[in-house]
């Protein structure tokens, strides 16, 4: 239980230093990236709980969860880039 | 332990969300809300829960909100003459120039609603002082549009003023980096 609790909150450390890049970003770019990679980060996290506490389906939702953050990146970059049609 | 983490992040980024200044931002802002509130059902053991809230809020209500974001905005225009000292309803009603008359136009089209404000202030004033989308200044016999430059609605209007230039004005656009009130 140690292992798990010290594994996420490195991962929260990771998450919150991306937020930092979120909050700044000069662009809107910078903002997209980080929401990718907090979408990762999650990820991980989600497939650490799963290991660590042996429940197997957590990694269904771990694969749902990939599908979306793609798809949702995908949509807001379409949206900046063609300049408001999606 | 974890659970607190994330629940400060929740909180801090519901903040941001509301304190952007620019639309887009918010969506991005409530895209990782969505997933860190998620995690956290997962964390206190609800893992159907979870999966409809990374389905509801990471895919639908970012397509939901980006498509809201183009339909609908209050255009805020301001229009500044160089030969108004002040500024009259009568003024407003028999001067309204030619030029506003087809910016409404424009923004009816685009089933859009156009706030316009006039005022006395000097334009560089408003340039420097007001968050505004669209800045018109009239100056006798030449219009200058000043666009905001994020803004996807302002490159439709700047085609449209290509295209058809009003006549007997000289018309230019010019491109201007977001407002300085926010």
């Amino acid at each position: 239980m140690t292992t798990l609790n010290s594994t996420l909150l490195v991962i929260s450390v990771y998450i919150f230093l991306v937020l930092i890049r979120v909050i700044m970003g000069p662009t809107i770019w910078d903002r997209l990236l980080g929401l990718n990679m907090i979408t990762a980060k999650i990820i991980i996290s989600i497939i650490v709980l799963a290991v660590l506490t042996e429940r197997s389906y957590l990694l269904d939702i771990a694969l749902v969860y990939s599908v979306l953050g793609f798809i949702g990146t995908v949509l807001i970059a379409r949206f900046v880039e063609r300049k408001g049609k999606i | 332990m974890v659970e607190k983490v994330f629940l400060i992040l929740m909180v801090l980024l519901a903040m941001l969300s509301l304190n952007t200044p620019k639309l887009r931002r918010a969506v991005i802002y409530l895209g990782i809300l969505s997933l860190a509130s998620s995690f956290i059902y997962l964390l206190y053991g609800a893992p159907d829960v979870a999966i409809a809230e990374a389905i509801i809020g990471s895919a639908i209500s970012t397509v939901l909100y980006l498509v809201a974001l183009k339909k609908y905005h209050v255009f805020t225009i301001y229009y500044t003459n160089a030969n108004y000292n002040q500024i009259t309803d009568s003024q407003i009603t028999r001067g309204r120039a030619q030029v506003l008359r087809d910016v409404e136009k424009f923004f009816a089209e685009r089933e859009m609603e156009p706030q316009i404000i006039y005022t006395t202030h000097d334009y560089r004033f408003v340039l420097e002082n007001r968050n505004f989308d669209l800045l018109i200044h009239q100056d006798f016999d030449e219009v200058y549009f000043y666009g905001n430059k994020e803004d996807y609605q302002v490159d439709a209007f700047e085609e449209h003023v290509q295209k058809e230039p009003y006549d007997p004005l000289r018309s230019k656009f010019i491109r201007h980096e977001a407002g300085g009130g926010k």
